[in-house]
């Protein structure tokens, strides 16, 4: 019980914080100059920090809406008998391309794709496809495979074995990829700025270039913030579906 | 049952020259019996005899490689499966419910896939949950999950039957229960089927089981029908030794399941608990029974030697009173007579009241004269 | 159900014969007259017609494996490997020598060949074609010694001097020396990152599972660490690093400074720490309480107990967890490059610097092949160092 306050406390005071850093300039200025007495140039002017949220909050959500469905469907296609032949080869290739590094994917869309917004999107949603079709096989494969006969058995035709057995039996494992791919794509876009996507690793970058830790302070309090606040409401998602563990104590 | 089972419903199942082959791998091999309407035949054999692959041939959860299965004379496979699967109940061990939904939605499943209301769903569910002894109250909104092994059977059985299917396939149904709880779930399953009169096919492994359920027993061995019959006649003349060693050398016990008290017992000697007892009018008696007033046994009043004529109640030893009821079997009579010192026992209604009694001569008479 | 064994069509061989078909129509490679040329694209047909019905044959071949009416599917995993394995020295030969020819044609003497869209699908194809068999298989010699031979090959063709002309390679010859200097690096961030995190890992995890109240402290942290992005970590340690070393100037000359290989490695180490802690975590929760107890019952010391019941158990998961982390750690040191540490990802984000794709293929390649071995090599010996039935023989 008290953890739990605890942790809602501190969830509520970083959401607040997070909200006065971005869109109060006054607070910012104070806490950087707090930190940073001898620094002059505080504030990054080129852009502003809410604009910098928004690139970076429609890259990452543009790309992760389409790794879900895009994701949803290959797992489920792999899952049916049609597609079965291909299960294994989805699964591995899908671990396979979860060794290369994020950053390696974006810069090889580069050479592709060029400059700017729309590669790192692409990037974002080659990658971010990775954990969902994981999540989406493993979920459905972790379906007892005695309860889905049970459902044909009562005359359920495949497309309700799917959608009132498998997809609500798995759902939390689901949208934990669904979790994980955000996640990744929020920390991902941060290095999207370096082909010129904007978003909240543009004014990181300037820092660094600049030799201004207050710059580089600004974009990481502020990524890591909205990475924190995401993975949190997810995390509320995912209590909303049915858990083969928890139910067992109530 | 609310009169659901009124509409006469003829259903018969027919299985001729059924085989079914996985490659090389024979799983049955041309396999014909019938299962008349209304009667529960039992799938038997030994694992690996093709008995659940038979059965999943009816709601063509499989399809045969050759041969006919039939429902009342027409090829199951003329019938779209889902449609066909929604009037077949199917009841499996118990982790065929579904985890994610609560007791009251898992009976009302089938119900639901025909389009049925949710008000009738509900209802409907609460008159199954009564028949299987659930109350409804209290089990309605459960998840599986907080059910005991026993009772997640039952709401099974209780799905099995929400659309009031006229027939039912059970796959080893009460195989994940304790025994204890089994021989309950089979007791409450014939007092059921009593009532609804389903056409059912049974898979088991467990003899006994087979023994006290079927009107009729399918013996299967390596995909081959090997003998059917009723379980007497499979108990008293085994087709040939693979039947006589399968049945097991305790036939003639288990043969003894199939007989009901009520049908062999013969009247009991009674006296009133305040009356007295002269033992001149019981001369042919080695036992009279006690009982109070509203005729309820109280305990046995066995002769050895006593004085002749004594108060009932002093004459009475309450340590023999044990008894069997009216609908128990001609085997526990037997067990219930070796338990005790007397060369037999009373037997008594659902209300305790003496009705009769069981002594070696009924159970010798449902024995068959010549066992081989 | 079905069955899978006698199935006539292996669906997914033959899909990977037709991207690999798909592949052979598009441009394998790009001739440039310099770095920054556009170029023109080459197809197989356009290098040579014999290669171009050479690649087709083997396509041809590895389909007609993948239909075979009535073969078994294990008797369709060696041909298909071997005809991939072909096609993959001819691809790579190929572009290299036929790349040679064109600058030589064109006398595009700085010039260089970019391998294309064609180059990628038929590698993509080959992938499929590999991975799918090589899974069917349950030969551990088959399972081992493809993915070595694949390599074999590429090795031989680069010492050979054979694919000289391929752009990233070109790049790689500019800059030989800094490329040792900038792996060494990488391998030496990534492992000195992830020692820690095993180190102050494996003791967490332990107090985690031990110390009921600290757990959920103690993964709160380990798991909020994940979740920020992997470039805002690193700028969160600057910061603080950069204050330090301006108070104590004896740390700068330690080489403690706000940018450069400290904050990398202070950052990589708190990413790498959620693998292990976790596994060693689940390693001592799964752990059949009767096995210990029977191990106590048979009068085993503590330190017995410990060496020959809980280690070994625990001792695969805990490999796992090492493995998912040095393959995480291995990408992320290449963001490292951004905040001045060394590495690989200096190529990379080099090459993203002057719009220089063959300088970013170059950067990635190593990278990816480093977290693919590292991947291998773990699983291996998660495999055979520990006792209990190996796959393949099971």
């Amino acid at each position: 019980m008290t953890s739990r306050a605890i942790r809602t406390t501190f969830q509520i005071v970083l959401l607040l914080f997070l909200l006065l850093f971005v869109y109060m300039l006054d607070f910012r200025l104070g806490v950087l100059r707090l930190l940073f007495p001898a620094q002059r140039e505080l504030i990054y002017q080129r852009v502003t920090l809410p604009t910098l949220v928004i690139q970076h909050m429609r890259m990452v959500a543009i790309s992760s809406a389409g790794a879900t469905v895009v994701g949803l469907f290959i797992g489920v296609a792999v899952t049916r008998p049609a597609g079965r032949d291909f299960l294994p080869l989805a699964r591995d290739l899908s671990s396979f391309a979860q060794t290369f590094p994020p950053a390696a994917v974006l810069a090889l869309a580069f050479p592709v794709l060029g400059f700017g917004f729309q590669p790192t999107v692409a990037a974002l949603f080659v990658f971010g496809l990775l954990p969902v079709i994981n999540n989406t096989i493993s979920g459905i494969e972790s379906v007892d495979s005695r309860i889905v006969e049970a459902s044909v058995g009562q005359g359920m035709t495949q497309r309700q074995v799917l959608f009132r057995t498998e997809l609500p039996l798995s759902a939390r494992v689901i949208v934990a990829g669904i979790r994980t791919s955000v996640i990744i794509n929020i920390g991902t876009a941060t290095i999207g700025s370096t082909i010129g996507a904007g978003g909240l690793g543009t004014v990181i970058i300037a820092g660094l270039v600049r030799n201004n830790t207050a710059f580089v302070l600004t974009g990481a309090i502020t990524a890591a913030g909205i990475a924190f606040v995401v993975d949190w409401v997810f995390g509320r998602i995912e209590t909303l579906f049915y858990d083969p563990r928890e139910r067992v104590t109530t | 049952m609310g009169g659901t089972g009124a509409e006469a419903r003829y259903s018969v199942i027919e299985f001729e020259n059924v085989s079914k082959h996985y490659g090389s791998t024979v799983a049955l091999d041309d396999v014909s019996f019938t299962v008349p309407d209304g009667t529960v035949s039992v799938l038997i054999g030994p694992s690996g005899c093709g008995k659940s692959t038979s059965l999943k041939l009816v709601n063509r959860l499989l399809e045969p490689t050759d041969g006919y299965v039939r429902v009342d004379g027409t090829p199951v496979r003329e019938f779209p499966p889902q449609i066909l699967r929604r009037g077949i109940g199917y009841v499996i061990q118990s982790v065929g419910l579904l985890p994610h939904m609560t007791v009251e939605e898992n009976i009302g499943l089938v119900p639901k896939l025909l389009g049925r209301h949710k008000r009738d769903r509900s209802r409907r569910a609460g008159e199954l949950l009564d028949l299987i002894g659930l109350s409804p109250d209290e089990y309605r909104n459960k998840y599986p999950i907080q059910l005991s092994g026993g009772e997640a059977q039952r709401v099974g059985v209780a799905r099995a039957l929400a659309a009031d299917p006229p027939i039912l396939l059970m796959d080893e149904p009460f195989g994940a229960v304790d025994p204890l709880n089994r021989e309950t779930l089979q007791q409450e399953f014939i007092s059921i089927q009593r009532k609804l009169r389903k056409t059912v096919i049974f898979v088991t492994h467990d003899l006994d089981e087979a023994v006290r359920v079927a009107d009729r027993i399918v013996l299967m061995r390596d995909g081959k029908v090997v003998q059917t019959g009723a379980p007497e006649e499979i108990l008293g003349a085994p087709a040939n030794d693979f039947v006589r060693e399968f049945v097991g050398s305790d036939r003639a016990l288990k043969r003894l399941a199939r007989f009901i008290v009520g049908d062999f017992m013969i009247d009991a000697p009674s006296v009133d608990r305040g009356a007295r007892l002269d033992w001149n009018e019981y001369r042919d008696f080695e036992v009279v029974y006690v009982t109070d007033d509203h005729r309820r046994l109280l305990g046995a009043a066995p002769r050895n030697g006593r004085a002749e004529v004594s108060s009932a109640g002093d004459a009475m030893d309450d340590a023999l009173v044990g008894a069997v009821s009216l609908g128990s079997t001609l085997r526990d009579a037997l067990a219930e007579i070796l338990n005790t010192e007397l060369a037999e026992t009373p037997v008594v209604d659902e209300h305790g009241h003496l009705v009769g009694r069981i002594t070696m001569t009924e159970i010798y008479s449902a024995t068959p004269r010549r066992i081989v | 159900m079905i069955d899978r064994d006698r199935s006539v069509v292996d669906k997914v061989i033959l899909s990977g014969a037709l991207v690999g078909g798909a592949g052979l129509l598009l441009p394998v490679f790009i001739v440039k007259e310099h770095r920054l040329d556009a170029g023109f694209p080459v197809s197989f047909a356009g290098m040579s017609l014999p290669l171009f019905f050479s690649a087709l044959a083997l396509l041809i071949a590895i389909a007609v494996v993948g239909v075979l009416p009535g073969l078994r599917r294990r008797s369709r995993n060696l041909p298909a490997v071997l005809a991939a394995l072909g096609l993959f020295a001819l691809l790579w030969a190929g572009t290299g020598i036929s790349g040679a020819a064109e600058l030589a044609e064109y006398g595009f003497e700085r010039g260089r060949v970019s391998p294309s869209s064609g180059f990628w699908i038929v590698l993509l194809a080959i992938l499929i074609v590999v991975t799918h068999s090589v899974k069917q298989s349950t030969s551990v010699w088959l399972r081992g010694c493809v993915p070595l031979a694949f390599v074999a090959t590429l090795v031989v063709l680069f010492v050979g001097g054979v694919i000289d002309d391929l752009a990233f390679v070109r790049e790689y010859y500019t800059r030989e020396d800094r490329f040792v200097r900038e792996l060494t690096a990488h391998i030496g961030i990534a492992a000195g990152a992830v020692a820690a995190a095993v180190a102050v890992g494996v003791p967490t995890g332990i107090v985690a599972y031990r110390i009921r109240s600290l757990e959920r402290p103690l993964f709160a942290v380990v798991n909020g660490v994940q979740t920020i992005p992997s470039l805002a970590l690193f700028g969160l340690m600057i910061a603080p690093l950069a204050l330090i070393s301006q108070r104590f100037p004896v740390l700068r000359e330690l080489g403690i400074r706000g940018v450069g290989n400290t904050p990398a490695l202070l950052a990589l180490f708190l990413y790498a720490l959620l693998p292990i802690v976790r596994n060693t975590y689940t390693s001592l929760a799964v752990m059949d309480p009767a096995v210990i107890h029977a191990g106590t019952g048979m009068g085993m010391t503590r330190r017995q107990l410990m060496w020959q019941v809980e280690v070994p158990i625990s001792l695969p998961i805990i490999l796992a967890g090492v493995r998912v982390s040095i393959v995480q750690t291995i990408g992320n040191t290449t963001v490292a490059a951004l905040i001045g540490a060394g590495g690989l990802g200096n190529f990379v984000f080099q090459g993203l610097g002057q719009a220089a794709p063959d300088l970013i293929v170059m950067g990635v390649i190593p990278i990816v092949i480093l977290a693919l071995l590292a991947d291998r090599i773990f699983q291996l010996i998660s495999e055979w160092a520990v006792p209990g039935p190996k796959r393949g023989t099971a």
